[in-house]
């Protein structure tokens, strides 16, 4: 099997916490770097332009769109996707909340919207409902028409304020 | 009505936890040891004759296992029902008939070597005018397709009633014609096929609603038998009858049986909007006759349908739109004159309603128009058409319980109906429609009928429901883990639900005809009784415990109730005691009902749902207008899954809305869609989204489980009519093209001034 | 396959921008890639710029204005004390697209950004049909008459510097230069069909320079969308008002997503100037015509060339009543024109 030869790049990106160094072609996009070098499918490939939000990870506290971004863009900066969120066994209040709020059906834009929600709580525990809707905004849905996944939000938020929680 | 510990209770889905731990596993998310790529070379233009095709450059790229064309494909007329439609293909021959035509396949090592390998065919045309307007096609001045004489896919009339004698005696006689929108479903996962193929057997990872149909599907064009060939159901992200019939499974099927590998292919978006199934467009023109009091006595209805340029499901779904609304009504009789017409464009197929939306949008509108004729209010004229349990629609289906007018009680009680009419706000209005839809509909093969499934108690006491239709985000599987659950006694999210795996599955017809929770529901019921009574029976004579019961996650004595075992002991006892045997409660249930006869008469389905939407909305001078609210209340039978319910009544209310405002794939004089990125097509997003009030009247149904019957379907039905239906309440005006755009609503708006200034009628 | 340079500093960058003609920057990416993704452009090679020290941050400069670094990210500017005073820039800046790309979008990429066209940017990459100049075609669909390409600029951040009478500057290997914001923009030229910029392409604009809070006075910017978020505007406008006493004294307005430049609108600013704040509204009004003038009609998926113009006035009118509005910048969302017309009888 030939392969094109492509031009490697060095990234050092903390993925989950956890710094991975890597040699990648320079032209590798974030979120093929994350579910092919990573194995980590859990962020999807809705559109390829930005114009769905199913690719969302948070870069650095920021939710971006991993898909218009190169990996290289990340270098040394740290990236948070959906399989980090749990720790494989407690479920993040979140999650515990998007499933009590039957905010999940067909779960495709699922990941994207737990890692929107994260990044939106964890700079701001007590959002007013717009800005909950701004920070979820870039999120498309198919599924839900949005109502249970707002719900699960609040829920979310009310639940981590009792238990004194941080996103 | 007895008393529940799941049915109707909030649960979390038993598919949840994967979905958001990123878990679970999409078709895209397979990663399997060398794997090739394969990408399809489309058509350059919409319509033209091929006169070069030279793939000898693409083959000799370095990495490129193969490249195809329509010459090595033996059976290249076989897709779709085994090719008996008699006008598919996989790859374009002479001719290429629409933009995501494929003209060729390339497979390679990766993905970058697919797509220069395609740059490398030389491919030449010359192109023809595209047919690209429903009208247009109707003419048939030009052909869509050179090998057919006129562009009729199918035609369809059909006559119920002695429609002249009816118009005779009409008081008042109305026409008009309503356009509704070729849609995108948009699931918001794209298309991607995993296709192994090995010593004579192919494995196929991929999403589809109709395994069975599929597997059936890749077999005609590969060659191959059906019992060689396992379809393994991924996680799908949505599909809203798209996934009925689509390629991309029986192309990526055919590539890796013709090179001996394994293939994997995804769809990009692009290829989504105009090499997928897109619903059919529709061009309808009604004419209603009534009495002075409102009966509606007759209708005469020409259908125009766009079917793109082959077979697909297109065909159910205009017989579909001729004939299901008129059921919801006491008509005395009907005509309906249905074209399905051949363009230019990708074959269209179904999209939730399954024809019903397009329809609705149409008569809907109109009988508000007939209703402002005679003087009735909106609610007032539905009220005295509707049918009552016990009756027979005018195309065969007999309601052994009709829930409507609750519904529209229940709306109008919610909206705060005579109160806002009485009280008009400048600029504001409010406005109905109701809808039909079948729950447990008879449709797909004339040779099946029913659907079947096991419930599997294994020796540890895991419990499996295995059931051969789909789960693509509806919530089937929860449906299906809750009636195991009550059945069984034991905790629904411990139910582990296998659907669709053609090697462990039961044969099924797959997902459509909203028949899941109304006939699959019922199977998974009657299976679940016979495994508990197959192991109470063999707890009781074999293990010798004398009468068991089986609850609560354990056995108990019958005769004083005591504890006997918890179910894992219980499983593996008599598994033991029966030489591992494994106990599979086998359910099924096989409704009354029938396919329609040649002219679409029959009772389709055990029960029928119903429901009425209304919305309320804001118009501004310019056209622009918001929807502040809109309402569904829906005639459920009886409620299951309440979360999901609710969940799919938002959900689909959502698509109605889109369509209503801002959905539309136009085709462009070139044959080409426009709106064909989701940024173009408008979607609506999380900020568009008015309030969403959801009613549920439980009838229970004598046939349903618990009562229940469909709801999946019917919120997409008759939302944009409602929308329709409050703006002209609001300004007096209507649009009849949806989407209601600004544009369009703008024009409408000075039209109407234009007229009033002209001094004539409204 | 391309290769992407990643230049540790703006000297670098610079370098290799000037060494290599074909070489095509890249900062935060939402603009290019979705581009490249879609296959409606390609290249060889990428040079990314990252944020650099003399590309971020915000600083007052000695003459007074605001240095607003090219790589500040358009969601940044809310959070930045700064640019409080300068409301227009930032709701234009918290309202483009969706809240990831505003997340990952930088201001100087916003102002830079291609020129749209649904003919360009929803092409059948693989097809031949509505091939325009654009894409390398001979021919506007847009407008069949026309010799070049029509395809409109959309960004929202533009027009507000031009209301403000901002420029920005760049530096290339001989130094820096400073341009005012509307000569930044050019018509479209077959010689150089990827750069309808004034830049040239060895010059990286290192940030924008924003006039002093009080000499702009209040700004106001709405924009017209079918959605309420991912959309570009179908029309924007940006207005800024500096009054002395309640008299205007300086007035800058310019709609945005209005042709292939921004197009500022002297008329309407002259005829606000001298006027007391609460005269506006009803001068608004009687705009309507020559607002509309100022308009290029476009094609769009959802409207016919002609309608924006239409809008044009409407949305004067709106950025005046935000203007006003002690909720300056809480209805950036223009869907229609709710407060300003009677509804329909």
């Amino acid at each position: 099997m030939t392969r094109l030869k492509p031009n490697l790049t060095e990234v050092t990106i903390t993925v989950n916490g956890e710094v991975h160094q890597d040699l990648i072609p320079s032209d590798l996009l974030l979120v093929d770097y994350l579910r092919q070098y990573k194995a980590l499918t859990g962020t999807k490939k809705g559109c390829g332009s930005a114009e769905c939000g199913a690719c969302t990870v948070i870069l650095n506290g920021r939710a971006v769109y991993s898909c218009v971004m190169l990996a290289v863009q990340a270098d040394g900066m740290s990236v948070e996707t959906i399989e980090g969120v749990s720790d494989g066994d407690t479920l993040h209040p979140i999650q515990e909340a998007f499933l009590d709020a039957g905010a999940v059906q067909c779960g495709y834009c699922t990941p994207g919207f737990i890692m929107s929600t994260k990044a939106l709580l964890e700079k701001n525990p007590e959002p007013e409902e717009c800005e909950i809707k701004e920070a979820l905004g870039g999120n498309l849905c198919r599924c839900t028409g949005y109502q249970q996944i707002l719900d699960a939000v609040h829920l979310a938020v009310d639940r981590m304020k009792e238990e004194g929680q941080q996103a | 009505m007895k008393e529940t510990r799941y049915i109707g209770k909030p649960a979390r889905r038993v598919d949840g936890r994967a979905k958001v731990t990123g878990q679970a596993k999409f078709s895209d998310d397979v990663i399997l040891p060398r794997t090739r790529y394969a990408k399809v070379l489309h058509s350059r233009y919409a319509h033209a004759k091929i006169t070069k095709l030279d793939v000898s450059k693409a083959k000799e790229l370095p990495g490129v296992a193969a490249v195809f064309t329509a010459k090595d494909i033996p059976n290249n007329d076989k897709y779709f029902r085994k090719g008996t439609m008699g006008d598919t293909w996989v790859l374009a021959e002479e001719y290429v008939r629409y933009i995501g035509d494929a003209v060729a396949f390339v497979v390679a090592d990766d993905e970058e070597t697919a797509e220069k390998a395609l740059s490398l065919i030389e491919a030449e045309y010359e192109p023809l005018p595209p047919v690209v307007n429903l009208r247009e096609a109707k003419k048939a001045e030009l052909l869509a397709r050179a090998d057919r004489e006129g562009n009729v896919s199918m035609p369809l009339e059909v006559s119920r009633g002695d429609v002249e004698a009816d118009f005779a005696k009409a008081d008042v006689i109305l026409s008009d014609r309503y356009v509704f929108p070729s849609l995108s479903q948009l699931h918001l996962e794209p298309n991607s096929v995993t296709a192994v193929y090995e010593g004579g057997k192919l494995t196929v990872y991929c999403a589809s609603q109709v395994w069975f149909h599929t597997r059936e599907d890749i077999a005609a064009v590969v060659g191959l038998p059906e019992k060689d060939i396992i379809l393994r159901p991924m996680t799908i992200g949505g599909a809203f009858g798209a996934r009925n019939d689509q390629p991309l499974p029986i192309i990526a099927s055919l590539l890796a049986v013709l090179t001996k590998s394994t293939v994997k292919m995804t769809n990009t978006r692009l290829e989504e909007f105009v090499a997928a199934r897109p619903s059919l467009q529709m061009d309808i023109d009604i004419t209603v006759a009534a009495d002075k009091e409102g009966h509606l006595l007759s209708k005469k209805t020409w259908l125009l349908s766009s079917h793109g340029i082959h077979a697909s499901d297109n065909d159910a779904v205009t017989a579909i739109a001729c004939l299901r609304l008129d059921n919801n009504y006491k008509f005395n009789s009907v005509y309906v004159d249905g074209t399905g017409l051949y363009l230019n464009h990708t074959p269209t197929a179904a999209y939730r309603g399954f024809g019903n939306p397009q329809m609705h949008w149409a008569f809907e509108s109109m009988l508000d128009e007939l209703a402002e004729k005679l003087g009735m209010d909106p609610t007032e004229i539905r009220m005295l058409n509707y049918h009552e349990g016990g009756e027979v629609g005018i195309h065969g289906f007999i309601y052994n319980n009709c829930g409507i007018k609750e519904c529209m009680r229940r709306a109008k009680e919610i909206v705060n109906w005579d109160e806002k009419k009485k009280h008009k706000v400048p600029g504001k209005g409010i406005g109905c429609a109701s809808l039909i839809h079948c729950s447990g509909s008879r449709a797909g093969k004339p040779e099946f009928s029913g659907t079947s499934a096991w419930a599997r108690l294994e020796s540890s006491g895991a419990v499996t429901i295995l059931a051969g239709e789909c789960e693509m985000g509806q919530g089937i599987v929860n449906v299906c883990a809750l009636i195991a659950g009550e059945e069984l006694g034991v905790d629904p999210l411990s139910v582990k639900v296998i659907m669709g795996d053609t090697e462990m599955c039961p044969f099924s017809t797959g997902t459509n005809g909203s028949k899941l929770t109304s006939n699959l529901g019922n199977a998974v019921l009657f299976a679940c009784r016979d495994l508990k009574k197959q192991l109470c029976d063999a707890l009781r004579e074999q293990c010798g415990y004398g009468p068991v019961e089986m609850r609560d996650g354990g056995i108990y004595y019958e005769n004083n109730g005591e504890f006997v075992m918890s179910l894992e002991q219980a499983a593996y006892e008599a598994c033991c005691k029966f030489s591992g045997r494994p106990f599979m409660g086998l359910g099924r249930f096989n409704p009354p009902s029938e396919l329609g006869d040649r002219t679409g008469y029959g009772n389709l389905a055990p029960s029928y749902v119903f429901g009425v939407q209304m919305a309320e909305v804001t118009v501004h001078e310019d056209g622009s207008f918001t929807v502040d609210r809109m309402v569904s209340v829906h005639d459920i039978g009886r409620v299951i899954d309440i979360r999901n319910a609710t969940g799919q009544v938002y959900g689909g209310v959502m698509q109605a809305f889109g369509a209503a405002t801002t959905e539309s794939l136009d085709l462009n004089k070139e044959g080409v869609y426009q709106a064909n990125t989701i940024l173009e097509y408008k979607a609506p997003t999380l900020l568009d989204m008015p309030h969403i009030d959801v009613g549920f009247v439980e009838t229970h149904d004598q046939y349903g489980p618990y009562g229940a019957k469909a709801i999946a379907e019917p919120p997409i039905i008759a939302m944009a009519p409602a929308i329709g239906n409050a703006i002209y309440d609001a300004v007096g005006v209507r649009v009849h093209e949806a989407p209601i755009t600004p544009q369009r609503l703008r024009e409408a708006i000075l039209e109407k001034k234009k007229r009033a200034a002209a001094g004539e009628e409204a | 396959m391309m290769d992407v340079y990643s230049p540790k500093t703006l000297e670098e960058a610079i370098r290799l921008l000037d060494a290599d003609p074909g070489l095509k920057v890249v900062a935060g990416g939402t603009d290019l890639i979705p581009r490249l993704n879609q296959r409606l452009e390609s290249y060889d090679k990428l040079c990314y710029i990252r944020p650099y020290p003399e590309t971020s941050g915000v600083r007052t400069e000695e003459d007074g204005r605001l240095f607003v670094g090219a790589s500040v990210r358009l969601n940044e500017t809310a959070e930045i004390p700064e640019l409080a005073p300068y409301t227009a820039l930032v709701s234009a800046a918290t309202h483009v697209a969706s809240y990831q790309i505003r997340n990952q979008a930088t201001i100087g990429g916003n102002i830079l950004q291609e020129n749209r066209c649904m003919f360009f940017n929803n092409q059948v990459h693989w097809s031949d049909v509505n091939h325009c100049f654009k894409w390398g075609g001979n021919k506007c669909y847009q407008f069949p008459q026309s010799k070049v390409c029509m395809a409109l600029f959309q960004s929202d951040v533009a027009p507000v510097l031009i209301a403000y009478g901002a420029s920005v500057r760049v530096r290339g290997p001989e130094g820096e230069r400073e341009i005012p914001a509307e000569k930044l923009y050019n018509s479209w030229n077959a010689k150089d069909p990827k750069n309808q910029k004034s830049l040239a392409h060895n010059e990286i604009l290192t940030g924008i320079l924003l006039p002093p809070a009080e000499e702009v006075g209040r700004s106001s910017y709405v924009r017209w969308t079918l959605r309420g978020t991912f959309d570009f505007p179908l029309l924007s406008c940006a207005l800024a008002v500096r009054t002395e006493g309640d008299a205007v004294t300086r007035c800058g307005i310019c709609f945005g997503a209005a042709g292939i430049r921004p197009q500022a609108f002297p008329a309407g600013a002259d005829a606000f100037t001298g006027l007391a704040l609460s005269e506006l509204p009803a001068a608004a009004k009687g705009l309507h015509a020559e607002a509309a003038k100022r308009i290029q009609p476009f094609r769009d998926t959802h409207l016919d060339g002609n309608v924006r113009r239409e809008k044009a006035g409407w949305l004067l009118e709106a950025a005046v009543a935000e203007l006003l509005s002690p909720d300056n910048g809480k209805h950036t969302w223009f869907r229609g024109s709710a407060e300003l017309m009677a509804p329909v009888e």
